[in-house]
């Protein structure tokens, strides 16, 4: 391992990665077409033939956290009995959803509800029922189902790392299984995919990004939507992201995380007082009691008999996202979890998001739908045209629109700078060997890395090709996750009977000896 | 409220000195002297082959440890002028004959030494407060103390349970003449809202406010009361059970009077979350779980 005051690294993992993340840019260049061609015959291939098992996936993976958290395991503290939290209740929640998917949320939060509700799946003439279905669906994807890998990957690094000493990367999920290998060649081939996997997820996401930020300076100021725009903002925004890496955790992401969350609920409380308000708290209440009655049918519905495409390009999709980007979260997520308990991290990172997703859903798809049904806009068909506008076609039907779009555009490139920097972290932590915090000067490389490769695929138009490629990825990482939980489950329940089993013999040699010298005493005095 | 009789669960270790001795020190000092049970379930589960009875003597083991807490504890028992008798069973369950023993006697109290590891599992007073029906109060002795009860701590929280704490301190203070202090826990909207900081001291003061006079309140229409003006510590905090073991560091106290099921119990007799958090923190003073 090389180290010195700016770059501390584990060298088979940080090498080969930077070899296949160049090489994929430049092939990219040259050979886009075919890599969406191929990797998206695998997606369309693994949709279809394996969305049950997607289904059955994600079920598993909410009960198997709701288990942890309500068993005995939920006691466990991460990080020993004494760890204390290290973030305050509101900045790890902050996080949470910094990391994850705080660009979903912008660029969904409209366009999910009402896509729905104009092309449903069902069949249904009735508006209402529609509009009831639409949330259905759209919490479904957003709600527990979604938060589940990130659960797991999350509770199994943190345990691993800071219960076990493993160093904090994916390897360690292994290591019930493999052992020792994982700090060797198994090991590092796996941190490397990870390396490979986080940034190509975060380039592939921040392109998301990128085209709604200049799809609202478009709409806003009329600046041209163009890739010259996209790499400008991109340039900016890695600029940004770098600045905050470089602050680290505690001064940077928690800063910003923190800053945007409270900017997030300012704009969720505008458009809930100017749009249709009791409407939409009405529609909160009534989404959430319809959600939790309907988990169980919503969740293993599987288009069994009505056939078509919409559950693969939506529900198995989401799936996929969901879980090929749990490395990444999961790691992030870890890092600021200890001194949590199990039963706390699994709330926290499973119910509380999606409660708060929930409430976000219901006011931004409410209020479309509400616009919709009453004929106010026509905002179906801006998303139909274009998903990056919506937000914005939604936002002109209320009063203060300029302000508001521009909150908006904020809120994104903000949501933009903390995803980016929280992947780097999650990258330097890996590519250094698993520690905590990498030197500066590896941050800055990753940070500006994920740049250049967002700016690289947005040039050479490899976006689609790469985020097929990552959402490919689903389906391993799938399997990978039902092994975690059972070698989590061995895990626990192993550091529980020790415990136990330590107390109890000592308690039973104990009773042995007072037995023993109680009959002796006796025979004693009968002599 | 009376007690009226007192279990003393002895496990056979060299604790049993410690809790006998502090069930005499609280008993004697009782107005009515309570009558004591001292209950032993032998544990077959954990006498294998090693201790090498033969079967007649393991017939006559029953007796022989009868006779052994008779030897012990007969003369400490009858120099304070208490009455005592010795159950020994020989049960597969101990917690459910110790329950089973406390429902025959008509027991108003179970005292139990409290070990940690590694001196011992400790699984039974959690098995004994979580399977009692009745709700039987519980002495937890911690191991190796010198008896005393100066001071006693109440957390209490305004529940139904609060108002048991309060005849419990009263009777207590009444009978032991000691001094007792009661702590409230708030907790601040802050930490799940971000506009409030923690810096916020207005906020913080007006919660405070707020808290003592649901206090007050409750004071007011309860009619049990330890004495005028009882002295109510109240803090602010997240951590309910943190900030009560911050004070008890703080400000030791002999005795911690907890509720056995507190405000938000969803789960019928389920022990309390904060109960069982002060309990797995294992700390040097007695708790009187009621």
């Amino acid at each position: 391992m090389s180290k010195n005051k700016y770059f501390d690294i584990h060298a088979p993992v940080f090498y080969p990665a930077a070899f296949i993340i160049l090489t994929t840019i430049l092939l990219s260049f040259f050979f886009s077409d075919s890599i969406v061609e191929v990797f998206s015959a695998f997606q369309k291939g693994a949709s279809d033939n394996m969305g049950w098992f997607f289904i059955i996936a994600t079920n598993i993976f909410v009960i198997a956290s709701l288990y942890f958290a309500f068993s005995k395991s939920g006691n466990i503290r991460l990080g020993g009995d004494d760890a204390k939290p290290e973030f305050s209740t509101f900045s790890w929640f902050a996080m949470l959803f910094s990391a994850g998917i705080g660009i979903g949320l912008l660029f969904y939060g409209v366009a999910e509800p009402i896509y729905h509700f104009s092309n449903p799946p069902w069949h249904s003439d009735n508006a209402a029922e529609n509009a009831q279905k639409a949330m259905l669906y759209t919490f479904l994807h957003w709600g527990m189902h979604g938060w589940g890998p990130y659960v797991i990957i999350g509770l199994a690094l943190a345990y691993f790392t800071f219960n076990k000493n493993l160093p904090l990367t994916v390897r360690s999920l292994f290591y019930p299984l493999i052992g020792d290998k994982i700090y060797k060649w198994p090991g590092n081939s796996i941190d490397v995919l990870a390396v490979v996997a986080t940034l190509f997820g975060l380039a592939t996401t921040l392109g998301l990004g990128v085209q709604q930020v200049a799809a609202g300076l478009d709409y806003l100021f009329g600046i041209p939507n163009t890739t010259q725009t996209h790499i400008i903002l991109i340039g900016l925004i890695t600029l940004a992201a770098t600045t905050s890496v470089v602050a680290g955790l505690e001064k940077g992401v928690r800063f910003l995380s923190v800053i945007n969350m409270r900017l997030a609920l300012v704009f969720l409380l505008l458009v809930l007082i100017l749009g249709p308000t009791t409407h939409l708290l009405d529609g909160f209440i009534q989404n959430v009691g319809h959600y939790f009655n309907n988990l169980l049918t919503a969740g293993t519905w599987a288009e069994t008999y009505t056939g078509g495409e919409w559950q693969n390009d939506w529900t198995i999709f989401y799936w996929a996202w969901w879980i090929s980007w749990s490395p990444f979260v999961g790691i992030f997520i870890a890092r600021v979890s200890k001194g949590r308990t199990v039963r706390e991290f699994v709330l926290g990172v499973l119910l509380v998001p999606s409660m708060l997703i929930f409430l976000w859903m219901s006011v931004f798809g409410g209020a479309a739908i509400f616009m919709e049904m009453n004929g106010i806009g026509n905002i179906a068909e801006a998303v139909n045209a274009d998903l990056s506008t919506s937000l914005f076609v939604f936002l002109e039907e209320f009063p203060l629109s300029s302000i508001t779009s521009f909150i908006g555009i904020v809120l994104v490139t903000i949501f933009f700078v903390t995803s980016s920097d929280s992947g780097s972290l999650v990258v330097d932590s890996i590519t250094s060997g698993g520690k905590l915090d990498a030197p500066v000067g590896q941050r800055i490389f990753w940070a500006l890395m994920e740049g250049a490769v967002a700016a690289a695929l947005l040039f050479a138009g490899g976006l689609k090709a790469l985020q097929s490629v990552v959402i490919s990825a689903g389906l391993p990482f799938a399997i990978l996750l039902l092994i975690v939980i059972y070698s989590l489950n061995q895990a626990f329940r192993a550091d529980l009977d020790a415990k136990r089993r330590r107390a109890l013999e000592k308690e039973r040699k104990e009773y042995i000896r007072y037995v023993k010298n109680i009959i002796q005493s006796e025979d004693n005095e009968d002599q | 409220m009376k007690i009226n009789n007192i279990l003393i669960s002895l496990d056979l270790s060299g604790f049993d000195h410690s809790v006998v001795d502090y069930t005499l020190f609280f008993a004697a000092k009782a107005a009515e002297k309570p009558h004591l049970v001292l209950f032993h379930n032998i544990r077959y589960d954990f006498l294998d082959d090693s201790l090498g009875l033969e079967p007649d003597e393991t017939k006559k083991l029953k007796e022989t440890i009868e006779a052994n807490i008779r030897t012990e504890y007969k003369k400490k028992i009858t120099q304070t002028g208490l009455t005592y008798e010795i159950q020994v069973k020989e049960d597969n369950s101990t917690a459910q004959s110790l329950l089973r023993s406390k429902n025959e006697k008509y027991v108003d109290l179970i005292i139990m030494g409290q070990k940690k590891p590694p001196y011992g599992a400790g699984i039974l007073p959690q098995k004994i407060l979580t399977l009692d029906q009745d709700r039987t109060p519980v002495l937890l002795v911690p191991v190796g103390l010198t008896p005393k009860i100066d001071k006693m701590l109440a957390p209490i929280d305004l529940s139904p349970a609060t108002t048991k704490i309060l005849n419990w301190v009263t009777l207590l203070s009444e009978q032991l003449q000691t001094q007792s202090e009661g702590i409230y826990v708030y907790q601040l909207p802050m930490t799940y809202f971000p506009y409030f900081s923690t810096s916020d001291d207005e906020l913080e003061a007006n919660l405070k406010r707020k808290a003592e006079k649901r206090i007050e309140a409750f004071m007011r229409k309860n009619a049990v009361k330890p004495k005028e003006n009882w002295p109510i510590t109240v803090k602010k905090g997240a951590n309910i059970t943190a900030v009560i073991l911050k004070h008890l560091e703080k400000h030791p106290a002999d005795l911690v009077i907890l509720g056995r099921i507190g405000r938000t119990s969803l789960l019928g007799n389920q022990l309390g979350g904060i109960a069982r958090r002060v309990m797995a923190a294992r700390t040097a003073t007695p708790l009187l779980i009621v």
